[in-house]
């Protein structure tokens, strides 16, 4: 279940403590409304005196030229973003509108910290009557407001605040903003002090008491933000003698239908119980107010601290069709993929044990830079630049794998997936796959003549490298699988392998068609090889189908002129395209710049069939040869005979298994140059002349 | 008196998708596994089938004021009816008075009777349970869905110096079967009657005609199968599971896919066998054939005409 997951999660993270601030960032979203800082209207009421002073407005934070990201061949741009204070915003902390109309009071608040928008800042300006409205509706809902002055008093000199930020903005700029009403004291959410303090961050210097500064109470702060989100989730019916459905202790408890849970919208009335008021849902299922805590730091974390969007390229590939090139156009990515992270222990956990898990838990929190120790997940999950600590990737832990589009903040959340109770050392030992895999990736481009640059990102990322194998249609349940350390097909990749080789084969006339050709044969090697590599070493199981010695092996012999090419079709291909390819370098030369391929095999658009490369190619061979003067080299002249022999024994299969058989030609056929290198029969001398000709267009 | 039953419907497509996932770019339903590749239909979207040929064939709700369609797309203004306006708008028409009772949606709606209903609007609420249930349609044979593009004269924009360029995915060729459930209990419960089996079977076979759009492609019903049984709490149960499509899954996946009715036949060969051996408790079964599909197979019942 995966509120349960959240609230196993978030227990620890409760019971560890932790500052006021870090509990502040955690449970409010002073975090993720940074731009609300941007003009914070601050009204300094000393409780004592009854008396208050409004402050000029503010900016919590500074405006930062940031790099923006440029398309291809365009030129880089900055961007302006604003970067908050955020020793100071944890001291006005509130929580951002789910859902509703973000202008009409909402939930709960602990303090009043009242979000404004641009709307209203305009509405607000020079209307005493309008901004007495907007303060009477909220202070309602508000838990820790004393009324030390009268709201009335209030109203003209913020009216006249307003008015000043809204004149100053031009039309078309957007304003954000917060109004905080701060009641100075001790015993209040703010105090008067000579300097800060880690529990006392300073907010403002005093306007009714020169040289002294108003500092922030952050206790009292998250004790409020506590008793608001207590007080939310009563929103759907709280009952004092209840049973968590969770922990099943006996006592005060509310819905669990809540705001504290991330997927929860309460616009979205489908899961909810018909048959129930809205406010009675707590007799539905239940959650005890510790169960309550629970979830609103396990949400937060997997759905914020542990969150990362996928990166674009990630994306675009995920979405990227898996049997056809798409027309070679990169795609616009139409939704933004993020994955979440679930942790939690697999048994009940001993105080010290719990204690060690929520510091991994922080220390995830806490990572700015790549940590050194620990598994990271940015190939295995897509998650970039993220670790999950060492001391989480103890067999005692599980992982639950969230992917999802929509907005949290709104509680617009799809769930694309979820893949439940991965152990860390299958991750791991995938990552570690991922990672060899690059030794792979760089071979191979060498070999065809590649940049591995260029392809390392796609092809040893997992999510992206299941996309070109499977389609996207299959991203998620072949990650599950692999996760879970269950077999994977690899008929499916060849399949899409094949379908995306014969569009290039169809334009082989075009140079842009034969590059594309070996990025295909990449594609399809590294596949090979990592599901080759994920069968043995993690799924530990002996791979049926994988007819074909790994390709340097394969090269090397039938260089050498070995004729043992009928293991399985895979390995009858291979070597297809590898004698093609031998040949049509002596016919390049010989004709002048014929390309063998183009002039006798793929004509007048026919398309390439194992057939073809039986019929077409590789038979009239010696006759090609005779007509254009070129004398074959006796290794050659045996392996085309006994290719013939094997092909004819083996057609049933071949015809079986057409997708295999062409996959593999093309991946001969590119590898072949890798090891012919320079002439050894006359004529090949200028193979090399040819893939420079390539290399030039 | 709606008796406890069975159905199987059988459905084709050529050239389009007729029910798309929205959170894969589009793309047909995938369900089962790369290795299975078989795609679905939702059941949500086949009722949806229904309930807009019902929608069609008595806008006002039918001779008798009970065809309403409850779960439609209904606009005022612009703006989009919801619950409690929908069941307003219905018992208006049917009974001339705006008072909401659950009694009063179920004699009037075709899809709360047959389909079941939930019902949740601020300070009212009530729910009941639908005596037909529809399974998921699955493809009965692998299917490998095709990524096309072309381009459109329009620009997108104005002052664009060109069109644009289309992209989707589509199937040459499908065939998808889909169970379904009755339950005469239930029908009791929620006034269903012959007249609305009636309405629901025809709804089936015209409605996936008459439902069409470019991306769901060309749809055609094949084969409705109805089995009743004599005993209300009996039912056979998983009778897709003893329909096969001809060629197997390999020719599928072949380079020489079969891609018209033509080339394919609906072996009931099983389906036969099973009805045979629980013919005892059987009380009917009838089944319509569209004359272009091969049945493979000599089933007990009998033929009912198409419309």
């Amino acid at each position: 279940m995966l509120i349960d997951g959240l609230i196993r999660m978030g227990l620890p993270l409760l019971n560890r403590g932790g500052s006021p601030a870090e509990v502040i960032r955690q449970i409010t979203d002073v975090e993720a409304g940074a731009q609300f800082f941007q003009n914070v209207i601050l009204v300094e009421i000393d409780v004592a005196q009854r008396r208050f002073a409004v402050h000029p407005p503010m900016a919590w934070g500074d405006w930062q030229e940031e790099p923006q990201e440029g398309g291809k061949g365009r030129r880089k741009k900055t961007q302006a973003r604003f970067v908050p204070d955020r020793s100071r915003t944890v001291a006005a902390p509130f929580v951002l509108p789910k859902g509703g109309n973000p202008l009409k009071p909402q939930g709960r608040y602990g303090i009043p910290v009242y979000l404004v928008y641009d709307k209203q800042f305009r509405e607000l300006a020079a209307n005493a009557e309008a901004v007495r409205d907007f303060l009477e509706r909220r202070l309602a809902r508000t838990q820790l407001w004393r009324g030390a002055v009268e709201v009335a008093a209030l109203t003209a000199p913020l009216a006249d605040a307003f008015a000043t930020l809204a004149s100053g903005a031009t039309e078309k700029e957007k304003l954000y903003g917060l109004l905080v009403l701060a009641e100075v004291g001790e015993g209040h959410p703010y105090r008067y002090a000579a300097a800060a303090s880690d529990d006392g961050p300073w907010v403002v210097q005093s306007r009714l008491h020169p040289g002294v500064a108003v500092c922030a109470n952050l206790a009292l702060l998250e004790q409020a933000a506590w008793q608001a989100k207590l007080a939310e989730g009563m929103e759907k019916g709280a009952l004092d003698d209840g049973v968590c459905v969770c922990c099943g202790a006996e006592g005060p408890v509310v819905s669990i239908a809540n705001q504290a849970w991330p997927l929860f919208a309460f616009e979205w009335r489908a899961p909810l119980p018909s048959e129930l008021a809205e406010e009675e849902l707590v007799r539905g299922a239940a959650l005890c107010h510790r169960c309550y805590q629970g979830l609103t730091l396990g949400g937060q974390f997997c759905f914020s601290t542990a969150s990362r969007r996928l990166p674009v390229w990630v994306t675009r590939e995920l979405f990227a069709p898996a049997m056809s090139r798409g027309g070679d156009t990169p795609r616009q990515v139409r939704q933004e993929v993020y994955a979440g992270l679930i942790i939690t222990p697999l048994v009940p956990l001993d105080a010290e044990a719990e204690k060690r898990f929520a510091d991994g838990l922080e220390a995830f929190r806490r990572q700015t830079v790549y940590l050194e120790r620990g598994l990271p997940l940015e190939q295995v999950l897509g998650l970039e630049q993220t670790v999950l600590p060492e001391t989480l990737t103890d067999a005692r832990f599980r992982l639950t794998v969230l992917y999802y589009t929509g907005e949290v903040a709104r509680k617009n959340v799809h769930l694309l997936a979820v893949v439940e109770d991965v152990t860390p050392s299958v991750a791991q030992a995938v990552d570690e796959l991922l990672v060899a895999l690059g030794e792979e990736v760089a071979r191979l481009c060498q070999a065809l003549q590649l940049s591995p640059a260029r392809y390392e990102r796609q092809l040893l990322c997992l999510p992206p490298l299941l996309a070109m194998a499977y389609g996207y249609g299959y991203v998620w349940q072949a990650l599950g699988r692999i996760l879970h350390r269950q077999p994977i097909a690899l008929s499916p990749m060849v399949r899409h392998a094949a379908l995306r080789m014969q569009e290039c084969a169809a334009r082989w006339q075009r140079d842009d068609a034969r590059w594309a050709m070996r990025e295909e044969v990449l594609r399809y090697l590294v596949f090979r090889a990592f599901w080759q590599a994920y069968m043995r070493k993690v799924v530990q199981r002996k791979e049926e189908g994988a007819d074909m010695r790994p390709w340097p092996e394969l090269l090397n012999e039938l260089k050498a002129g070995s004729l043992d090419f009928a293991r399985s079709v895979d390995e009858l291909g291979f070597a297809a395209g590898y004698l093609v390819r031998a040949f049509s370098r002596g016919y390049w030369w010989k004709t002048k710049g014929k390309d063998f391929l183009t002039h006798r095999v793929l004509t007048f658009g026919s398309r390439l069939t194992p057939d073809a490369v039986w019929r077409r190619a590789i038979l009239p061979m010696p006759e090609y040869a005779v007509r254009v003067g070129l004398p074959l080299r006796e290794e050659l002249r045996r392996q085309h005979g006994a290719w013939l022999l094997a092909y004819r024994q083996m057609e049933p299969e071949v015809q079986k298994a057409r997708d295999a058989f062409l996959a593999a030609f093309w991946a001969g056929y590119h590898l072949a140059d890798s090891v012919l290198g320079a002439a050894e029969a006359e004529g090949e001398g200028v193979a090399a002349d040819e893939s420079a000709a390539m290399a030039e267009a | 008196m709606v008796r406890s039953g069975e159905l199987l419907f059988v459905k084709s497509v050529k050239d389009g998708i007729p029910n798309r996932d929205p959170l894969a770019d589009s793309d047909a339903r995938r369900l089962f596994d790369e290795e299975d590749g078989r795609i679905s239909l939702s059941d949500v979207s086949i009722k949806r089938d229904v309930r807009d040929f019902v929608l069609a064939k008595y806008p006002d709700g039918g001779p008798e004021r009970r065809h309403f369609v409850f779960v439609r797309e209904e606009r005022v203004n612009g703006k989009l009816l919801n619950r409690r306006d929908l069941a307003k708008a219905i018992v208006e028409r049917a009974f001339g008075s705006s008072e909401v009772t659950l009694e009063r949606i179920m004699q009037a709606s075709f899809d709360a009777r047959v389909f079941g209903i939930v019902f949740s609007v601020k300070d009212e609420s009530f729910h009941r349970t639908g005596p037909v249930q529809f399974g998921w349609a699955h493809s009965l044979h692998p299917v490998e869905s095709r990524y096309v593009q072309g381009t459109v004269v329009m620009p997108a924009e104005e002052g664009k110096g060109q069109g644009t360029i289309w992209t989707t995915y589509l199937v040459p060729f499908a065939v998808f079967l889909m169970p379904g459930v009755i339950n005469a209990t239930l029908a009791k419960e929620t006034g269903m009657d012959e007249q609305d089996l009636a309405l629901l079977f025809e709804g089936l076979w015209k409605g996936t005609l008459h439902r069409q759009a470019r991306g769901r492609g060309l749809q055609q019903p094949l084969f409705l199968l109805h089995v009743e049984y004599e005993d209300p709490f009996y039912r056979i149960g998983h009778l897709e599971e003893a329909v096969r499509l001809l060629p197997d899954a390999e020719a599928w996946r072949s380079g020489r896919k079969p891609s018209s009715l033509e080339e394919i036949e609906l072996d009931v060969t099983g389906l036969a066998e099973v009805l045979e051996r629980e013919a005892g408790r059987i009380a009917r079964v009838r089944y319509m054939a569209h004359p272009a599909l091969r049945l493979r197979g000599e089933l007990p019942g009998r033929v009912e005409s198409l419309w």
